[in-house]
């Protein structure tokens, strides 16, 4: 088994994760937004 | 690109960045299985995508088949809808979108310099998602009622009168759309974070610039498409009526949400073409990209119009006049951005040492028939003219010209591009124009005629016609046989090259600049830029 991609030690990661969350909240907010709107505003 | 490259780097044989590469690829299933290297899983999104492309070629033919004389010969009714159905969802979210998401693996870190994307096990994740969401789409012919033969556009309410095969269809777009999700998550961290140093956004590759406005896009707009879906499986099973005109719900509240997806959706998948194209023609110029700025402004433009054009799908629904004067003018704009980028191509190439090597070859196939698409767009968006061509072959062929010319062109263009990278092997040259050029009389074959058709008022999505339409629809379905045939060619000319290709050479393409050209060896080691390159 190769060791996991180099980027796993990256001292860049902190920050990477941190952006991952901010992007996958903007996703769940355009899901559940649209959905909201559709929902109660018709 | 812009970028000026650090010339102290090494630029040939074994590079001192890559001294983890001694770990060398694992062998066996549980490589692909586990993997969490970017260039692996490019691999494997770039094989899905063609197999998935292959499917979904079987089913076009199986429709132009049924299309080649009037009345009813092959399939019936309903299953010629299911090919049309399927077809569509296959090669959008099968085919197309997963091998621009390949290249996007292959080559943004890459071009930037990272040592690979940021989230490498959810970049297994993201395409291990993609096998099961096929499998699940096939299942619905398996069911009671079979697959739903919908449209790809799943438009309500014919999706509540549907058999248990629309909710596995449901699901596998649930899926599909949670890997592009994830991938654009990916995508847009790798490239905002993982930069190496001097690479600044303005001199990134147009390629990785392209990307990053498509993952926003995606990021914005499936989460819309599944939220359409998932309403659709709650008026289905779970009694809502978002859709359902007898509970008070309105069918064409679907159409405005999907399209709201679907129009940006096909900027989606135009322009990471647009990206690969703005890699090639330089390359084959011998020239920097003509207007770099302009063209990353362009394409931000193209991006942010893409959301507010989405009813010019719908004129027909019954909106107020002021709306669809609104969307015509809105649809209208974007020829200006759209020209901004063909003019760039074109002054890319004026005065340049041109030399018209198969991936050169098939980007100016692209620049010629995607440009002829977007004009035909321009036609539809006039509401006139939209109203008389609504659902006849003519639409058909518009998007055909900028799916096919305009996607698979390009895709074409970056696999006979880089693959002497990524293998270290060099292609069939003779055999790549021969690929070509069947493809490009082929694809006319199919798809010129079918304007003349739409012209005409031959109605899309129907497995009959009347008999004045035999003649162009016989010339179209040979082409589609013909077309299909070619494919078989570009696999052989793949397996021929991976086979038993000549080595290929470290900077394979004169005029190519990037970083995986001037800074890396061929073949490329498993592991690249551990230790980030300098762009100056």
């Amino acid at each position: 088994m190769d060791k996991l991609a180099p980027v796993m030690d990256d001292p860049r990661r902190k920050d990477n994760i941190r952006t991952g969350i901010i992007l996958a909240l903007l996703a769940a907010a355009s899901f559940f937004g649209f959905f909201a709107k559709v929902y109660f505003f018709r | 690109m812009s970028a000026v490259i650090d010339n102290h780097a090494p630029a040939h044989g074994h590079d001192s960045h890559d001294h983890g590469d001694h770990h060398g690829a694992p062998h066996g299933l549980m490589r692909w299985v586990t993997t969490t290297n970017h260039k692996d899983i490019g691999t494997m999104y770039l094989w899905f995508s063609f197999i998935m492309f292959l499917v979904g070629g079987v089913m076009a033919l199986t429709i132009r088949a049924e299309l080649f004389e009037p009345g009813l010969q092959i399939v019936s009714p309903e299953f010629f809808n299911t090919m049309t159905t399927y077809h569509g969802l296959i090669m959008v979210f099968g085919a197309i979108m997963p091998a621009f998401v390949g290249f996007a693996n292959w080559l943004i870190p890459l071009m930037i310099g990272a040592p690979d994307m940021a989230f490498p096990r959810m970049n297994n994740w993201s395409f291990w998602l993609l096998p099961p969401a096929g499998i699940l789409l096939m299942s619905s012919f398996l069911l009671p009622g079979g697959a739903a033969g919908v449209g790809w556009t799943m438009y309500a309410p014919l999706t509540s009168q549907m058999g248990p095969g629309m909710d596995t269809t449901i699901f596998a777009v649930h899926l599909l759309g949670m890997s592009s999700i994830m991938g654009s998550i990916n995508i847009i961290t790798t490239i905002l974070n993982m930069r190496a140093p001097g690479m600044t956004m303005m001199k990134m590759p147009m390629f990785v610039w392209t990307w990053l406005i498509t993952a926003y896009l995606l990021i914005a707009v499936m989460p819309v498409l599944a939220g359409a879906v998932t309403m659709t499986l709650t008026d289905r099973h779970f009694g809502t009526s978002f859709f359902n005109a007898a509970g008070g719900g309105d069918p064409v509240l679907y159409q405005h949400i999907f399209w709201f997806f679907g129009h940006p959706e096909v900027y989606i998948i135009a322009i990471p073409a647009f990206g690969v194209v703005s890699q090639v023609i330089p390359a084959f110029s011998r020239k920097p990209l003509f207007g770099y700025a302009s063209m990353v402004y362009a394409t931000s433009s193209i991006a942010i119009l893409s959301f507010i054009v989405w009813a010019h799908h719908m004129y027909t629904v019954g909106m107020p006049v002021a709306g669809q004067l609104y969307f015509m003018y809105a649809t209208m704009l974007i020829a200006v951005p759209t020209g901004v980028k063909v003019f760039n191509w074109v002054a890319t190439m004026w005065k340049g040492s041109l030399t018209f090597e198969t991936p050169m070859l098939f980007a100016l196939g692209f620049l010629f028939l995607f440009t002829l698409g977007g004009f035909t767009g321009l036609v539809l968006s006039l509401v006139p003219v939209d109203v008389q061509l609504q659902d006849t072959y003519y639409v058909v062929a518009h998007f055909h010209y900028v799916m096919v010319a305009g996607a698979l062109f390009s895709a074409f263009a970056g696999v006979y591009f880089w693959f002497p990278k990524w293998t270290g092997k060099m292609y069939d040259e003779k055999l790549g124009k021969i690929h070509f050029w069947l493809t490009l009389v082929f694809f006319n074959m199919i798809f010129f005629v079918q304007h003349f058709l739409g012209l005409a008022g031959m109605p899309r999505r129907i497995p009959d016609y009347n008999p004045q339409f035999t003649e162009f629809n016989q010339i179209s379905t040979i082409g589609a046989f013909g077309f299909g045939l070619s494919q078989l060619l570009f696999l052989y000319i793949l397996l021929k090259a991976i086979k038993s290709g000549k080595p290929a050479e470290q900077k394979q393409w004169d005029g190519a600049d990037t970083l995986e050209w001037t800074h890396l060896p061929t073949p490329m080691p498993y592991h690249t830029f551990e230790n980030p390159p300098t762009v100056k």
